[in-house]
């Protein structure tokens, strides 16, 4: 019985000895931070010495992890190219080669401000690669024009990363209220007419843009809007608004989504039976991982993209876009996308700026990045208008049984007709 | 407690438990000074200097999150009740402050007032539904409140929905460094000065046996409700400034359920129910994040699961909790095995 007792006396000291070691800890920890932070004042520019380090973040692990490798890789393999062919000939006289340092966000945009803070001022990163997702760019934008450092980035399409004024953000993407546009276009040139359509859209910046310019679309249109739901990002389970789908007989269906839940709309679909007319994932669908995880369950699935495979633009590192991807190819063994193909014209972005300005400076970086005429890339040919957005349209590719993955819209340079309307999943 | 043998050798060597616990008696007669003391080195570096950049960010981080850590510990430490929810608190703060400024173009204290009416009143109403509830119970409940508190905020428009707010125009980061670290000195003077108030042990009587408070005559579930908003109100300022510091708030960052894990952890490692191991434990924990996201790039989530089970496996009373007891080492000895009292202190008490 005296134990309790004795217990509380000693918690009562315990908790007034307990306060002031608190402030005595917090005292040496506020004086050390204090201290180490007096060294990195003024870090020298990524452009000193012989080297430009270009700094970022991305999504290595977590559920974006398979798409910010495409970025990574893109990046390596284009830095690699580059200083293996004797570096970059700046506008200044001299000739550089390229590093990147690339931390690890998760997609987590609490991390955004700090990860980018710390390239900033302990690696002394002048020239800043975007993160992956709208989410995690939007606060990483605003460390880029507080610092007054140019950020190129090919993950974040949301438009209101682009709505603020800020001077210092530059986006290789189509905003992504034109990701659902074409689509759109796309089904109502097919035969029958779909009369419905069904949005279901993860709860995220990027993917609530995208549905909210298919919301926008649709309202021009004579489709029918029969379901409009959203999900949480973490859901793993979307059975109950493909059930809506089903119940409500939408034509098309519409996901505004990442990866991850693009695999599981594929399965979904065929062990609940939802069939519909079209199905367009926003963002993933298009990947060989994709398709290697749904197998035949994601034929016919549509997906957006900002750059065709197929064409051949020149580019000054790797001679055209088909040279990109057999070095994509050979490797890393998958099958580049656009997001490895934006990730490749982030690079030349800065590239290109860099031979093009008499000093090598972050202001005159980003003025030579905003000022620039149009430049031929893997990509396609890269400019930016007033607000930092790449002016370009999405296209639209299906996985077909066969050949395989075939860009199907606009018809200009589709590769053959969309197959639709989707077979059912009693016919397949 | 006895230490392990292999570290106890070492560390006896260096600090014998006498001269620790005199230490312990020496900052507990001088608390307040301490926390002074804390505060004005605390406001010195950006007097020297820094005053923008990454060590302003990640010092304005460390006190964000001891201000979380210590929020939760006088409800989960002092009162005994684990809260899984305090995110909630956050959360609200950062999107009523966020709504003022951006949409009703109120200044920034003036919308950190509308913030914390906004919290308390959440917190009332919640607290005297859930801290009905006892154990897991208790703690389930606030998940829930987490979790539906965050679902409501993605389908008001008000909130900016699933896209959330995006706060461009923000005071600079000196302001919130010093807003941070004025709400950290404060609450932890509060809760300093509630340890030695009645209103502290009837908290703590809470945690050791709560029907035997009851039956003492105590009104139980006004006590853990006036802990319960105590709490909301330090979580609901530290929401209130994050989403301006952060310029934008979505709800996966405003109701971040990892944080609510971390802020657990870093009371846990430090020490509950003391005022400076959440704290210690909060610094502790945000510096290694920091310096493992820098250095291990991909193999954060790994090597923080790590750090975490091994502080608790070794330490499992945290910092704080393991010092003390082996600082006590020697009462128990000199007292022929009998348990320590502390007469002494009780008289330097009053």
């Amino acid at each position: 019985m005296e134990e309790p007792m004795t217990d509380n006396h000693n918690r009562r000291t315990f908790l007034k000895v307990a306060g002031g070691t608190g402030a005595l800890g917090l005292t040496g920890l506020a004086g050390c931070a204090g201290n180490s932070s007096n060294g990195d004042g003024g870090g020298d520019s990524g452009g000193s010495g012989d080297t430009i380090t270009l700094g970022g973040s991305m999504s290595l692990t977590g559920d974006n992890a398979d798409l910010g490798r495409l970025y990574k890789d893109a990046y390596q393999e284009t830095i690699d190219r580059i200083n293996e062919s004797g570096g970059v000939e700046a506008g200044d006289g001299n000739t550089y080669e390229l590093e990147m340092v690339l931390r690890d966000d998760s997609t987590d945009a609490s991390t955004s401000r700090s990860i980018y803070q710390e390239l900033i001022d302990r690696e002394g990163i002048d020239y800043l690669l975007g993160p992956y997702s709208s989410s995690v760019t939007l606060p990483a934008s605003a460390v880029a024009a507080e610092n007054e450092k140019p950020m190129v980035e090919g993950g974040g399409a949301s438009p209101e990363i682009f709505s603020q004024g800020n001077e210092w953000i530059f986006g290789l993407l189509p905003t992504a209220n034109k990701y659902a546009k074409s689509y759109i276009d796309m089904a109502l040139a097919q035969s029958p007419t779909p009369e419905s359509i069904a949005i279901l859209a993860e709860d995220g910046t990027f993917s609530q843009s995208t549905a909210e310019g298919a919301r926008n679309k649709i309202e021009q249109t004579d489709l029918e809007l029969v379901v409009d739901q959203t999900f949480p990002s973490g859901t793993s389970d979307l059975s109950t608004n493909l059930g809506r789908v089903r119940d409500q007989g939408a034509d098309v269906l519409l996901l505004c989504a990442h990866q991850k839940h693009n695999i599981i709309l594929a399965n979904q679909m065929e062990s609940q039976g939802v069939n519909v007319d079209a199905a367009m994932g926003t963002v993933g669908s298009l990947n060989d991982s994709f398709k290697g995880e749904v197998g035949p369950n994601g034929d016919y699935i549509y997906g957006p993209t900002s750059w065709d495979i197929n064409a051949d633009f020149e580019d000054p590192v790797y001679g055209g876009t088909q040279d990109f991807v057999a070095a994509i190819e050979d490797n890393y063994d998958y099958t580049p996308d656009y997001h490895s193909a934006a990730g490749e014209a982030v690079i030349m972005t800065f590239v290109n700026a860099f031979q093009s300005v008499d000093e090598l400076t972050p202001t005159a970086v980003r003025n030579a990045i905003r000022d620039s005429d149009p430049f031929s890339t893997v990509y396609g040919d890269v400019s930016f208008d007033d607000s930092g957005v790449i002016a370009k349209n999405m296209l639209i590719r299906q996985w077909q049984p066969e050949p395989g993955l075939q860009t199907v819209y606009p018809s200009s340079v589709a590769q053959s007709d969309p197959l639709y309307p989707m077979p059912d999943w009693s016919e397949r | 407690m006895s230490t392990d043998p292999d570290t106890s050798g070492l560390l006896r060597s260096i600090l014998p438990p006498k001269r620790l616990d005199r230490l312990f008696d020496l900052c507990g007669a001088h608390g307040w000074k301490l926390i002074g003391a804390g505060a004005v080195v605390g406001a010195l570096p950006p007097v020297f200097g820094l005053r923008e950049g990454y060590m302003m960010t990640v010092l304005s981080e460390m006190f964000l999150f001891a201000i979380l850590a210590l929020s939760w510990d006088i409800v989960g430490g002092q009162t005994g009740y684990p809260s899984f929810g305090n995110m909630a608190f956050f959360g609200i703060g950062g999107y009523a402050t966020a709504i003022l400024v951006k949409d009703a173009a109120v200044s920034f204290p003036i919308a950190m007032v509308g913030a914390v009416v906004a919290v308390l009143v959440f917190a009332a109403i919640n607290g005297l539904i859930v801290l009905r509830l006892r154990g897991h119970y208790f703690a389930i409940a606030t998940l829930g409140i987490l979790l539906a508190i965050q679902q409501v905020t993605r389908n008001l428009d008000i909130t900016g929905g699933a896209s959330g707010k995006i706060l461009f125009d923000v005071p600079p980061g000196i302001v919130f460094y010093y807003f941070f670290l004025a709400v950290l000195v404060v609450e932890m003077a509060v809760v300093y000065y509630l340890t030695q108030t009645r209103f502290g042990f009837i908290l703590n009587a809470i945690r050791d046996d709560e029907g035997k408070a009851t039956a003492m005559g105590f009104n139980t579930t006004y006590y853990k409700t006036a802990a319960w908003m105590l709490a909301a109100l330090f979580t609901g300022l530290a929401g209130g400034a994050y989403g301006l510091f952060n310029t934008f708030l979505d709800p996966q960052t405003a109701y971040n359920g990892a944080w609510n894990v971390e802020l657990i952890a870093m009371a846990l490692m430090g020490g509950t129910g003391t005022v400076a191991g959440p704290v210690i434990g909060a610094f502790g924990l945000h510096t290694i994040i920091e310096y493992v996201e820098s250095s291990f790039v991909g193999w954060q989530l790994v090597l923080l699961g790590v750090a975490i089970i091994v502080t608790v496996i070794r330490f499992p009373k945290g910092v704080v909790g393991t010092l003390r007891a082996y600082a006590n080492e020697m009462d128990y000895y000199e007292r022929g095995g009998m348990a320590a009292t502390d007469d002494e202190e009780v008289t330097t008490d009053e």
